[in-house]
């Protein structure tokens, strides 16, 4: 076990995703037919041998806690360490888009101040898809002495910030006990601020990322796994991105089924025909009805006759018979839950 | 332990001699059933569903898989803390050790289990047989007639019925006779090999029958007879739903291949009665530019880039550019390389076809691709 401990900062909320972030959090959006985002930063930390992992919850925690359980899928269900649920504080409930508002971890400090035995924290958000291991970086970061390792990625030729840093917990508890009244600030700045530069390194990673602020980016990320190569770093590399088991049957598919370039999850009837979408599970497109670049989520019924294109479908929405309805290829249409169109 | 009304053993020693390679490193109900599936989950599942939520599983021949993929019953709810699955192994005492010799030899030997659950009556199920069954009814017809042992039976044609153990009873269903495979049949009542014994008569005639040299230690060879002997109140349970012994290739492939039926007889998308199974974490399955697909089902983690009609991809399986694969069951992992014909053929899990192969054919008999399949065609 590493002598780390993780922290996800799930308090905060994206622009422009409308209707889907309207009883959720960036953190669980559903995402790639079957996972929600947290899933990445929570197999990461797993996989990377990091046995404490604390959750700070967003307001609106319904959707994120059904999800995450006692840790179990993420072999953080333990006596030693495992998954803890902290609470967020209001800042997240105002539709704040900063992440790391240190209050968040201001009325947490008791749980970071008893986490003594591991001398070192991972801290993260839930808007970065990827497949990583940390364990190099946490190596360098303890080997360099240095109080706070900002890790970043490499994307159209420049870095970018990768949500993410490794800090000594002494310092992060210095912060906290000296910050305590003003807990609107960002913990980055904080330590960007305070800290010599000389405390302050940084880590590459050069595992691909994919960024998740703005509902583009979210229709991106999710029509880019239909790129074979794409999918595969992150979903079959050496580890596992690990989610919430649901054991669905496998998904039949029909005599009039059409099926091309598609993601399809488990529990799914296709009858009729899907083109470069994305389906959760138990989504029905019967005989006759037709998807194109759609995401669809769980429970989503297509009647015979629907014809829908560039759209993402909510849980429980149905497209009646012979609705026909198309959104933008880079800002789709979206479908509120239990929508019947 | 506190005490229940109806634990059940599940007898999953069994080696399935008739499945050949699929059997060869894993036991006949560890076998992968229907894609994501193992042949176990049913009977288990069946278990949760009618409320029992204590399952003693013995197990003998190669149980590795088998207990791996048990875990501790979790996935079907049976980590329990008063109860749940125990996998039961045959065991060494003071005097030695000996395998289980019969199907009443496994049982007898858990003699103390049972005991420790102090229960009224003991389900006995194999852990080989593809049905949904709410055990509770049987139950409660058991407790109404007050049976010694309530034996399930099913219609079987009258032409088929001297390959079972058949049971001739009276108008109140009270067995009168019970015929291990008889020529003449004067019934078609089959034994389905599922038994609700009150657990004071179960042990009386264990301990009896382990009295008896010349027994076989089998349910329905030695200890059914005796009780009938004996005159204790043997009962029948009428099941007329969908029920099949998957122990040949042929019954284990029909029965697959059922799965893809519009009004498949085995409901596994019907949410009550709902058949579980320890799945995995798998992306969901990737459909490539190049996949063609008709009347087939398909798992997490699978890729498809090529033509499958009428087949079952399991989890984690893959077809590639160029292949064509219909009327073939692909278990969990197999590998389909490119510019592949696959016909009627049952591939094993994490066996790897390479290119160009052509397996099987549209008439004969099923083939069946183990990981000795390659070299003894070489």
């Amino acid at each position: 076990m590493q002598d780390v401990f993780g922290l996800i900062f799930a308090n905060y909320t994206g622009t422009d995703f409308g209707e889907l972030l309207s009883k959720r959090t960036i953190a669980s959006l559903p995402y790639a037919g079957r996972y929600r985002l947290v899933d990445f930063p929570l197999s990461n930390m797993v996989n990377s041998g990091i046995g404490t992992v604390g959750l700070i919850m967003p307001s609106n925690y319904r959707s994120l806690i059904d999800h995450v359980g006692s840790g179990k899928q993420w072999n953080l269900d333990k006596k030693i360490g495992g998954l803890f649920i902290l609470p967020g504080t209001v800042y997240g409930t105002h539709g704040t888009t900063q992440k790391f508002t240190l209050s968040d971890i201001i009325v947490n400090h008791r749980y970071i101040e008893r986490r003594s035995n591991q001398n070192y924290a991972i801290i993260t958000s839930a808007s970065k898809v990827c497949n990583v291991d940390y364990s190099d970086m946490i190596e360098k970061h303890i080997k360099s002495g240095r109080a706070v390792t900002f890790a970043y990625y490499k994307a159209d030729g420049e870095l970018k910030p990768l949500d993410t840093f490794m800090v000594n917990r002494s310092v992060l508890v210095s912060i906290i006990n000296g910050y305590a009244g003003y807990s609107h600030l960002d913990l980055v700045d904080l330590l960007t601020k305070e800290l010599e530069p000389s405390e302050i390194g940084s880590y590459v990673f050069e595992d691909y990322v994919i960024n998740i602020e703005t509902i583009e980016d979210y229709v991106k990320a999710s029509f880019c796994l239909l790129d074979p190569m794409l999918h595969k770093k992150i979903f079959r590399g050496e580890n596992s991105i690990y989610t919430k088991i649901q054991d669905e049957p496998p998904t039949h598919y029909s005599d009039t089924a059409s099926v091309k370039n598609s993601l399809v999850s488990a529990g799914c009837i296709i009858e009729g025909s899907i083109e470069n979408c994305i389906l959760f599970r138990n989504v029905h497109v019967e005989e006759g009805a037709s998807l194109k670049n759609c995401i669809v989520f769980q429970h989503g019924t297509i009647e015979s006759g629907a014809e829908i294109t560039n759209a993402i479908l909510d849980k429980y929405v149905t497209a009646t018979r012979g609705v026909k309805l198309s959104g933008g290829e880079r800002r789709p249409l979206i479908i509120e839950k239990n929508t019947v169109l | 332990m506190s005490k229940k009304n109806c634990i059940a053993m599940l007898l999953a020693g069994g080696q399935g001699t008739r499945l050949y390679d699929l059997t060869e490193s894993i036991a006949k109900p560890a076998v992968s059933f229907g894609g994501k599936y193992r042949i176990i989950d049913f009977s288990l599942s069946n278990c949760i569903n009618s409320g029992i939520d204590t399952v003693g599983i013995l197990v003998q021949y190669r149980p590795g898989t088998l207990t791996q993929y048990l875990g501790n019953g979790e996935a079907w709810d049976l980590d329990i803390s008063n109860g749940g699955v125990h996998v039961l192994s045959p065991y060494a005492t003071q005097e030695g050790g000996a395998w289980y010799e019969g199907t009443a030899d496994a049982i007898y030997h858990n003699i103390e289990f049972i005991d420790m659950y102090d229960p009224e009556n003991v389900l006995i199920l194999s852990g080989d047989h593809i049905y949904k069954m709410n055990y509770a009814r049987m139950l409660a017809a058991h407790e109404e007639k007050g049976a010694d042992l309530t034996v399930s039976v099913i219609e079987v044609p009258w032409e088929e019925a001297s390959r079972f153990g058949i049971m001739t009873a009276d108008d109140e269903g009270r067995i009168v006779k019970f015929s291990e495979k008889p020529k003449n049949p004067d019934s078609n009542l089959a034994s389905m090999g599922i038994y609700i014994f009150a657990w004071k008569a179960l042990k009386k005639a264990l301990l009896d029958d382990h009295e008896d040299p010349s027994s076989e230690r089998d349910f329905g060879k030695n200890v059914i007879p005796r009780m009938l002997g004996e005159g204790q109140k043997l009962f029948t349970y009428r099941f007329d739903g969908y029920w099949k012994d998957v122990g040949t290739i042929d019954s284990y492939y029909g029965s697959q291949m059922e799965l893809l039926e519009k009004d498949a007889p085995v409901n596994i998308f019907e949410r009550d009665m709902r058949i579980f199974s320890n799945t995995n974490n798998l992306p969901p399955s990737f459909m490539g530019p190049g996949a063609k697909i008709k009347n087939s089902l398909v798992c997490n983690g699978c890729g498809l880039f090529a033509e499958l009609e009428h087949s079952i991809m399991g989890s984690g399986s893959r077809v590639y550019d160029g292949s064509v694969v219909k009327d073939s069951i692909l278990l969990p992992n197999a590998i389909v390389g490119r510019n592949c014909r696959v016909t009627r053929a049952i591939i094993n899990e994490d066996i790897v076809i390479p290119d160009g192969s052509v397996i099987g054919s549209d008439d004969g008999e099923i083939t069946v691709v183990g990981k000795n399949f390659f070299k003894e065609e070489q």
